[in-house]
């Protein structure tokens, strides 16, 4: 049968394909064998049909995630560099801490109540507030401390240094 | 908890087996997919460890010095100069990279970092691009905090370390940095462009932790601390 009445619809859907794609894609090769060159015995191909979803990955940075998801290539060991071992660093931090808090703990947890109580209430009855009312503090947070102020927010166990404070404390308002 | 298998080692030409039957795949560096409309296939194209990830994920491990700038990759640069925007940063690619003025931790347009020329920084690459010269960013991406990035002062760079070298160094199965850290205190910063910074105390410890890490690259985790030994012996 010749290839115009192949490429008519009826034919095409005795067939069981679409028209219009045989008829051009036979037109195509119609024009195709008279003036293209092509290789006998070889079909040819006018779609690339690609039946796989590939991605692709240009470099190492997501593979090493899968292993470190979190991973730095900044590192510090035996405590070189603390702020890149923050963990470590406090952990070893309270240790000390806590070595030297054992010898005047319960000098410290009476300080600590004592301070409590005045946070808490604000003044009591002419108590002392050694920390609070230091010239440091009725000042203001703003301005920067003179070296010899700072011995004085140290937690003053002696009465008769916080007796000293004591004596600026109706010169300056606190703010 | 997800783990990057190694496989067998695979030449130019070789095709990978296991991938033919996936429809949706992730290729990593080293292998394409071919299909000539008769056969598709995955190749290998460097020689090197073929690796298999989750999701259907295939890439190679091979050993390469040129570096090639990726997205999201760690870099050690050297600033090379500046200009009105910020640091033109060298990181051994083909093309300088850009680093702006502003793309660090609290920073605003009145207090910029002032690097020197000639000062190392450690920094994420943020644009990498064929066509587009690479840029830089001393913030981490999600939370934008420091999180190690910045100028990197003192210390010692040692150049020309293969890639894959860098990459095993990065990885927690890796023994070497640990084990030196246990006798030398000394910190790091592991850049993916082939470039280690190393700090420490003197100079002594720092070149002999400059040669652990050269000497330790095809040694097997006990050949690495027999390493460690023998350059301690020295200090």
């Amino acid at each position: 049968m010749s290839s115009k009445l192949m490429s008519m619809k009826f034919m095409q859907r005795a067939q069981g394909s679409t028209g219009s794609d045989t008829a051009e894609s036979a037109s195509a090769k119609h024009i195709q064998n008279d003036e293209h060159w092509t290789l006998p015995g070889v079909n040819v191909i006018t779609q690339k049909k690609q039946s796989k979803n590939i991605e692709y990955e240009s470099g190492y940075s997501s593979f090493l995630a899968i292993d470190r998801p979190n991973y730095s290539g900044r590192a510090s060991f035996g405590l070189f560099n603390k702020a890149l071992e923050p963990a470590r660093a406090d952990a070893e931090g309270s240790d000390v801490k806590k070595g030297s808090d054992e010898d005047s703990e319960d000098d410290e947890t009476t300080e600590r109540e004592r301070r409590k109580r005045e946070g808490k209430s604000g003044k009591k009855h002419g108590e002392t507030r050694s920390v609070t009312n230091s010239p440091a503090s009725t000042r203001g947070s703003g301005k920067k401390r003179k070296s010899s102020e700072l011995t004085h927010d140290v937690i003053s166990l002696d009465s008769s240094q916080s007796k000293k404070v004591h004596k600026n404390k109706h010169k300056k308002k606190r703010k | 908890m997800a783990q990057v298998k190694e496989g067998n080692f695979v030449f130019p030409g070789d095709v990978v087996e296991g991938a033919d039957t996936l429809n949706s795949l992730r290729l990593g560096p080293g292998l394409v997919y071919r299909n000539n409309g008769t056969e598709e296939r995955i190749c290998a194209t460097r020689a090197g460890v073929l690796c298999t990830a989750p999701k259907h994920t295939f890439y190679q491990d091979f050993r390469q010095k040129r570096y090639i700038p990726s997205l999201n990759d760690h870099v050690v640069g050297q600033i090379v100069s500046r200009n009105a925007d910020g640091y033109r940063v060298d990181i051994g690619s083909a093309h300088s990279a850009q680093l702006n003025g502003l793309a660090f931790e609290n920073v605003t347009r009145k207090s910029k970092p002032n690097l020197a020329v000639g000062s190392l920084v450690y920094a994420r690459v943020s644009l990498a691009d064929k066509d587009m010269e690479p840029e830089l960013e001393c913030v981490d991406a999600t939370s934008g905090k420091a999180a190690g990035f910045g100028e990197l002062k003192g210390g010692y760079l040692i150049q020309n370390i293969s890639l894959s070298h860098v990459r095993s160094l990065l990885q927690s199965s890796n023994v070497l940095l640990s084990s030196i850290g246990t006798h030398i205190p000394f910190e790091i910063a592991l850049g993916l462009n082939g470039r280690i910074w190393v700090n420490s105390g003197s100079i002594q410890t720092t070149v002999a932790i400059a040669n652990a890490i050269k000497q330790s690259e095809y040694k097997s985790p006990e050949e690495c601390t027999e390493l460690i030994h023998a350059i301690l012996k020295t200090l």
